[in-house]
């Protein structure tokens, strides 16, 4: 058993070492070929460096590093290749330290490679633009600034290594078209800046209130229901009594609810009095009244809940041409009553 | 309207418009008059002469009041069972 083991593994180990070498000497084949062509490419560029006729000085300083980052490691490669061959260890050379450094900083760079990539590809394209153009080299590169614009991606990660920026000035062109079909009007005049947003809720109250007063005011509601084409309404709500101050509304809802429930609602005092005190005639001015008494078609409605609280005097007769609201009338709390008050106080006010 | 008893309608909530002349309230109906004594809350029922509401005289409420209020808890029961 053992032996025809120790043959098989020995016969295995035989036929790698020759695939192997077969692969190796293709490569190497390769290697040579490959060399002699990038002989011959770069032979141009070097005579053209040493005849000072590219000037690179503005160079990108990056891809400098990089050129030199490379070779180093190419140098430290052939050497760990050739201790191999030679059949010494690299365990613990300094080499291979050197070459796991040179490593790790190509890849740190791959990144910034990237980022550059953009600008590197725009540079080699005004570069090739100004040799085809012989004469128009200058205005190449004066042209090709404006075609340079920001990538926003670039932005988006902040860069680390980024020390361009001498290699060409770059036009900050803004995009101006919007994505979306929609347009935006530029935010050009300034307008106060509300930092607390409870100020901000308190204003759209505010509006809000205004409009809905706006809304419910007289001059609205006639406006409306001239124009409006549905037939008009006159009801007889709360029994041809009319409270001012919005009460009429609150009498209405209490109604509702009321009977919805099958329960009465206790008024508070202010209530009962303000019910008590200041109702109304059903008309909402003077005139409707004055002209209502003078056609006398309904009479008995009138009379009924007119009955006992007469605020407005007896009868058209007694029209004074002054339009007041009784409802409306601020005893003693006006400035005028306020002032007179004060009289004695010589003007200062409340005590 | 609806051709029931006397003793079966219930009316309750008046409220007078104002300027007089007319109230307006609420009224229920009920199938029958063992119905009525069940759903009824007792003041409707007194008011209809179907019950009486037995209290004691106000000065004796008064002073079991005060009594109790010089116990607490269970004892309350007790003494108003007791001095009674």
């Amino acid at each position: 058993m053992s032996p025809s083991k120790s043959t098989k593994a020995a016969n295995a180990a035989a036929e790698a070492l020759r695939t192997d070498q077969a692969a190796f000497t293709k490569h190497l084949n390769e290697l040579t070929t490959m060399f002699k062509e990038i002989e011959s490419k770069l032979k141009p560029t070097i005579e053209k460096l040493d005849s000072k006729e590219i000037d690179t000085s503005k160079g990108l300083s990056f891809l400098e590093v990089k050129y030199h980052i490379l070779l180093e490691y190419i140098t430290n490669l052939s050497f760990v290749m050739y201790r191999k061959l030679n059949g010494e260890t690299i365990k613990d050379h300094p080499a291979v330290v050197s070459l796991i450094e040179q490593r790790t900083m190509l890849e740190k760079m791959k990144p910034v490679e990237q980022k550059l990539k953009y600008q590197i590809d725009k540079l080699v394209r005004a570069a090739v633009i100004g040799q085809q153009d012989g004469e128009a080299q200058m205005n190449a590169e004066g042209a090709d600034p404006l075609a340079f614009k920001p990538n926003p991606k670039n932005l988006v990660v902040d860069n680390t290594g980024n020390d361009e920026g001498d290699a060409q000035e770059e036009d900050q062109e803004e995009d101006g078209t919007p994505s979306t079909g929609l347009y935006k009007a530029p935010k050009m005049a300034p307008v106060h800046f509300e930092e607390d947003s409870s100020a901000v809720a308190k204003r759209l109250k505010y509006q809000a209130r205004l409009q809905a007063r706006a809304a419910k005011s007289r001059v609205m509601k006639d406006l409306v229901s001239e124009f409006d084409d549905r037939p008009e309404e006159m009801s007889l709500n709360n029994d041809g009594v009319h409270f001012g101050m919005g009460m009429d509304e609150k009498q209405l809802e209490r109604e509702r609810y009321e009977e919805e429930n099958f329960t009465r609602t206790m008024l508070s005092k202010k209530e009962l009095n303000r019910l008590r005190k200041g109702a109304l005639p059903r008309f909402e001015n003077e005139f409707e009244a004055a002209m209502s008494r003078d056609s006398d078609e309904d009479e008995d409605e009138d009379s009924g809940p007119r009955g006992r609280k007469r605020s407005h005097g007896d009868g058209g007769e007694l029209f004074d041409g002054l339009i007041s609201d009784p409802s409306k009338k601020r005893k003693g709390r006006t400035a005028f009553d306020r002032s007179k008050r004060n009289i004695s106080r010589k003007g200062k006010g409340r005590k | 309207m609806y051709k029931v008893d006397k003793e079966v309608v219930f009316c309750f909530g008046f409220r007078t418009a104002f300027g007089g002349g007319k109230s307006t309230g609420f009224a229920l109906i009920y199938d029958n008059l063992e119905a009525a004594k069940k759903f009824e809350p007792k003041y409707r029922l007194v008011r209809h002469g179907l019950m009486e509401i037995k209290k004691a005289s106000r000065k004796q409420r008064k002073e079991r009041k005060n009594r109790s209020k010089k116990l607490r808890g269970t004892k309350k029961a007790k003494a108003a069972v007791a001095k009674k």
